[in-house]
């Protein structure tokens, strides 16, 4: 999580304090009405009915106001509200005695003029709606006192309110450009770190497939006998570099769709014929058919991977024979490939010779598999390959902005 | 999926604004300065000028000094090194503050009080609004129900036992009033922020590579490879097919092209996306020393706070590339907890900034506040001319 984005951070923020505005305005008159009844219930002499009604219609235009929140809303809040500050304070002028919670009273009551919070939630114009609603209290509440007779009250809540409001409109407005320089740079590494991922994976993917191909026909010519060139290989060179220096080897697949039916099978047997050819005597059980069930590029890295571990049993275990069994689970394919030659300890093998690292284990990794691998010097290996059907393939999974996952 | 895991607080823990939004939360936290300071001079003020009844000036005096330190609380624990803003802060700050409201009735025990002139009862009000970024709804609400009560309570005793002209109902109500309607009013704030930055809010993870640009990427790839295959393979092959034989200096030189490529893949391989952030951003002469590759294990969000923050380090006009050193490690301390023994990682970065102190706040403030929020064992050191950072995470 990273914030919000600059442009939604102030709206946020003033859209916030706008709501905290307006329940503050309405625990205010609650506020007014429950001293006033307090005061009823402690001294049945002191007739303050009429002051809490005058408190209903400015508790009704809030709740209009908070529903619309248009300037409209917000003049007719502030006129019922003035009338009903007046009403209001004629009532408590005449009935409350004690000086001080008079003056607490008419506070209350101009409050939530105060809080008004205007139309929408721009700071600025948040500020002058204030200073009108305390201006339309402050009238309504010195008519009531004229016209009663009473002493002016200071309304120390009220200005203390609009104080407050104005510093917090001051801060909030000035505290954005900070965020301004910081949030777009934060944007931006989050898109960078999606490519950056995206890349790292086609990258591991083209050096599989350079070491599954120029590296091993190289490897092969630098153990070549003396003579001319074994004509299977310089067919496969010559493959190879016209493939790698052509077009689009590396594009992704146009979509993880399913191939067609059947094609995955005979790119299989392609694959295991290639390997035969090449003298390695390859028996295959199971079922190859569940290959098809598999999507594209889970397809292809699985049959890049056993092509690899063909490729490793003719180079590295010493045997002519190997096994490729296909299994179908119903969540994942499996495929092992098996062969009795003189085996390996993988803790031990060159970190620089990638075949089982990049072209097995990461490529299948890539596509959502799991690889495991049993062998020790003496006897033999199997490496199992398991990938589910329908794992995310290809692409970085994202998260679309309400936070659910988004399948490419 | 990095995206969705929350990786701030307990996940059980409801968010404030400030995780929600930390550069916000920073910019906000002078108002609470202000509100703070402003309380203790007005209690300052007022206990000196403007008491009902002299009472007990030591009081008076312990009144202001408990203001002040609560104000210091909330002043410590909002700044952004040390976000997020913890619980117990803010209960020690709600508790001060009940000592305040109960030394402050205490100190002007007597009759002929008007509750306008006891400042407690507005500064616990102001108390929980200047807390409303930092910590989530529930709290603020609790913690001013604690103080409505507490101001309640103490004012009725003040009343009942001086009778004055109002009911002890009424001004224990009015005592407390304030609290209440600025508690809601926090309340309302911290639930509505969250409620909107939810739907708002930036993950690394709501990025998703365009079908153009992976195109794009991998014909770059491509190209980069190809490249290599047509100055040093494709040449070699074509020569071989020419001859007749291969002869000993092809072999060998099979063998030395083979070598090339595997060095370099290896070379590719072993690199880190942190790796390569740095060296984008001109970290030529910059050291990262990461010999297990430990930082490929942070997550998406992470790793975007962390690369947002080496690129401005290292675009930053004062500060040298060469003088950027990044250690990553296996923690060897075991948690407390015993939890994350041997999963977790610390990362250090030093930098030398030719930079006063306060010049390297004033430039790399904003990016602390966001890296704090998001390792909230962040460690920050500013010396003059060198920067130091530590933080540590668990394994993904």
């Amino acid at each position: 999580m990273l914030g919000i984005p600059t442009h939604l951070a102030p709206r946020v923020n003033a859209w916030s304090t706008v709501r905290a505005f307006h329940a503050a305005a309405i625990g205010s008159i609650a506020a007014a009405a429950v001293a006033l009844l307090l005061y009823r219930l402690a001294d049945p002499d002191v007739r303050v009915v009429g002051a809490v009604l005058a408190l209903v219609p400015m508790l009704g235009m809030i709740a209009v106001h908070v529903q619309f929140g248009t300037w409209r809303s917000a003049v007719a809040f502030l006129v019922v509200g003035g009338v009903c500050a007046w009403w209001f304070a004629v009532v408590v002028q005449r009935e409350v005695p004690a000086g001080w919670v008079v003056s607490y009273l008419l506070s209350l009551a101009v409050i939530p003029l105060v809080l008004v919070g205007g139309a929408g939630a721009v700071a600025g114009r948040v500020a002058l709606w204030s200073i009108a609603g305390f201006l339309v209290g402050r009238v309504a509440t010195t008519v009531a006192l004229l016209q009663t007779g009473g002493s002016t009250h200071p309304l120390v809540l009220a200005w203390i309110t609009l104080a407050f409001v104005i510093a917090l409109v001051l801060f909030t407005s000035r505290n954005t450009r900070r965020s301004e320089r910081v949030q777009p740079e934060l944007l931006r590494s989050a898109r960078e770190e999606h490519v950056s991922a995206y890349r790292a994976g086609v990258e591991a993917e083209a050096a599989a497939i350079l070491h599954d191909t120029v590296l091993n026909h190289l490897g092969a010519i630098a153990l070549a006998p003396d003579g001319p060139m074994d004509p299977q290989l310089a067919r496969t060179v010559e493959a190879d570099v016209t493939m790698l220096t052509g077009k689009e080897w590396l594009a992704p697949a146009a979509r993880p769709a399913r191939p067609e039916p059947g094609a995955a099978v005979r790119a299989f047997e392609q694959m295991v014929e290639e390997h035969r050819a090449d003298g390695l005597d390859v028996s295959v059980t199971g079922d190859p058919s569940a290959l098809a069930r598999l999507d594209q590029a889970a397809m292809t890295a699985i049959l890049r991977a056993v092509g690899q571990c063909l490729a490793n049993v003719r180079k590295h275990a010493g045997t002519d024979a190997a096994e490729v069994s296909v299994f179908d689970d119903g969540a994942a394919c499996t495929v092992m490939v098996v062969d009795d030659g003189r085996g390996f300890d993988e803790s031990t093998t060159s970190p620089d010779r990638m075949g089982l690292r990049g072209s097995v284990r990461e490529r299948i990794g890539r596509v959502g598999g799991d690889v495991q691998v049993w062998s020790s010097p003496g006897s033999g290996t199997s490496v199992m390959m398991t990938v589910p059907y329908g794992a995310v393939t290809g692409v970085v999974p994202r998260v679309a902005p309400d936070g659910t996952e988004v399948r490419p | 999926m990095s995206g969705t895991v929350p990786r701030i607080g307990r996940p059980e823990a409801l968010r404030t604004a400030q995780q929600y939004d930390p550069l916000g939360a920073m910019g906000s936290r002078p108002l609470a300065i202000v509100l703070g300071a402003g309380g203790v001079l007005w209690a300052l003020l007022v206990s000196v000028f403007d008491r009902d009844v002299v009472g007990s000036p030591t009081l008076s005096a312990l009144t202001v000094l408990l203001v002040a330190a609560s104000g210091a609380v909330v002043f410590v624990a909002s700044s952004p090194f040390r976000a997020p803003f913890p619980r117990w802060a803010f209960v020690v700050h709600v508790v001060l503050l009940g000592a305040a409201t109960v030394t402050s009735i205490a100190a002007q025990w007597g009759p002929d009080r008007s509750v306008l002139n006891d400042f407690m009862s507005l500064l616990t009000a102001t108390g929980i609004v200047m807390t409303a970024p930092y910590r989530p709804w529930t709290d603020l609400t609790v913690g001013g129900v604690v103080l409505a009560v507490v101001a309640g309570v103490s004012w009725g005793v003040g009343a009942a036992v001086f009778p004055h002209h109002v009911p002890v109902g009424v001004a224990a109500f009015l005592a407390a009033a304030p609290t209440l309607v600025l508690t809601a009013a926090s309340a309302v704030f911290a639930w509505t922020f969250a409620g909107l930055a939810e739907r708002v809010q930036i993950r690394a993870g709501s990025y998703s590579v365009e079908r153009a640009e992976r195109d794009g990427i991998a014909a770059s790839v491509q190209h980069d490879r190809s490249t290599i295959l047509a100055r040093d393979v494709a040449p070699f092959l074509a020569e071989l097919r020419t001859r007749e034989v291969i002869t000993d200096a092809d072999r060998a030189r099979a063998r030395s092209i083979a070598d090339g490529i595997r060095r370099a893949m290896v070379a590719d391989a072993d690199r880190t996306w942190f790796a390569h952030a740095v060296a984008v951003e001109g970290g030529v002469g910059a050291v990262v020393d990461d010999p297990d590759g430990l930082i490929a294990t942070l997550d998406a969000d992470q790793r975007t706070v962390v690369r947002t923050f080496v690129r401005a380090a290292l675009r930053a006009s004062t500060v040298d590339p060469a003088g950027f050193r990044a250690t990553i490690r296996r923690a060897t301390d075991v948690d407390v907890d015993g939890a994350h023994d041997g999963q977790r990682v610390t990362v250090a970065i030093d930098l030398a900034v030719a930079d006063s102190d306060v010049g390297i706040h004033r430039t790399f403030d904003p990016y602390f506040a966001v890296l704090r929020v998001t390792f909230p064992d962040l460690d920050v050191a500013v010396r003059p001319s060198a920067l130091a950072l530590r933080f540590s995470y668990d394994q993904h």
